[in-house]
């Protein structure tokens, strides 16, 4: 019997070290065992499932529900938010342009020197002669002689401006009065030779501090720096152009500073 | 106690808003700033057609040259702001940025005290008034 068992141990041994993956013949057969377990295990999980489906399709559903209520808050999300998003849009204050924002230019170039009525937000009402809209802002500027003789300016808000009705056209005299409310006084004026020697005095100054000028213009009258900026006579930190501040800002500080030297 | 990580030299920390192009209004273009407020925003009759666009780019020259001269008479002036919910306070005007979206204003009269310096929404005002 010992040996019988002894034996039949070492053929256990000898197979299973068969069995073992390095050695190819062997591995086959169970591999093909395997699948074929998995397979029925398979099968089997499928046809209970499906048993139990049919005997009532309600209660797996009833079950989920339950199981993850969050699941409805997220949807009702997903109903919502293409509505939030709308709401959000159309609360952000740059977004909603209105009427009166969207017109152009020369629409509101027709309001100036007229006497309006304007209705603003929360009821307001304003009345004066306009002075201008500014195109950035839609801001109305509106002009009011005020009893003691003195004008009182008030601008309306552009986004607050809900309608504006012409009450009166103005005439020569107030188109006068309004025309040269803000404008700065008259400039001394300067001969040709006096604003040639300016022109030439300051162009060799700014070409003394290695800044490139050009003289420009039908008179050559415009000195043109660096192509970007311009100074039209009598070539004062007040005449010079541009489009760019930070050069702007830069030549009028050197312009000063030759107004500065020269007195 | 000291950190671990302490710096020998002290870095010095340069932070410059960005400089204007010359097709920007002074934004990072961008910035949702620039989006809402760029070229695109501005309303136009005459896309295309040079002389339409050259008449309405001169009348907004001479309607926006008005307003900022407004805005130069007014500085240092004693202003009266209408707020939203009937809110009105007075202020001396000292500077606006360039697309008007913020008043720079000192000595703001709140119904707390006098406030020394104040930025003021333009969003927030209804219509300000002073005299010339």
């Amino acid at each position: 019997m010992r040996d019988a068992s002894h034996k039949d141990g070492k053929n256990i041994l000898k197979n299973t070290i068969r069995a073992s993956p390095w050695q190819h013949p062997c591995r086959q057969p169970i591999l093909s065992h395997q699948k074929q377990f998995l397979k029925l295990l398979l099968t089997q999980k499928n046809d209970h499932t499906a048993r139990k489906s049919h005997s009532n399709p309600v209660i797996p559903a009833i079950k989920a529900f339950n199981n993850n209520k969050n699941c409805v808050i997220i949807i009702i999300i997903i109903l919502a938010l293409p509505f939030l998003l709308v709401t959000f849009t159309f609360s952000l204050p740059l977004g909603n342009m209105t009427k009166w924002q969207k017109k152009t230019p020369l629409e509101w170039l027709d309001y100036v020197n007229k006497e309006v009525k304007v209705h603003a937000e929360e009821r307001h009402e304003y009345k004066g002669w306009v002075l201008t809209v500014d195109p950035v802002s839609a801001n109305i500027l509106l002009a009011n002689l005020s009893e003691n003789g003195k004008m009182s300016i008030l601008a309306i808000l552009g986004h607050a401006v809900q309608d504006v009705e012409i009450v009166a056209e103005a005439d020569d005299e107030m188109k006068e009065k309004l025309a040269h409310l803000f404008m700065p006084e008259k400039s001394p004026t300067y001969s040709h030779e006096e604003l040639d020697q300016k022109k030439n005095s300051l162009k060799s100054w700014l070409e003394k501090n290695h800044i490139p000028v050009e003289e420009q213009g039908e008179l050559q009258s415009t000195l043109c720096v660096a192509g970007v900026l311009t100074i039209n006579p009598p070539y004062g930190p007040k005449d010079c152009n541009s489009s760019n501040e930070i050069i702007l800002s830069r030549v009028q500080q050197l312009v000063e500073s030759y107004l500065a030297l020269q007195q | 106690w000291q950190s671990p990580f302490k710096m020998k030299v002290p870095v010095a920390v340069i932070r410059l808003p960005r400089g204007p192009d010359g097709s920007s209004r002074g934004f990072d273009p961008n910035s949702l700033r620039f989006q809402e407020l760029g070229p695109a925003s501005l309303s136009s009759m005459g896309r295309g057609n040079t002389a339409d666009l050259e008449l309405e780019q001169q009348s907004r020259v001479t309607l926006r040259e008005r307003y900022l001269r407004s805005l130069l008479a007014m500085a240092g002036r004693p202003v009266h702001f209408t707020m939203h919910e009937r809110v009105s306070i007075t202020a001396l005007f000292r500077a606006s940025d360039i697309d008007i979206l913020n008043f720079q204003v000192s000595e703001l009269q709140t119904p707390l005290g006098i406030q020394r310096e104040a930025l003021l929404r333009c969003s927030d005002i209804i219509a300000y008034s002073f005299e010339l």
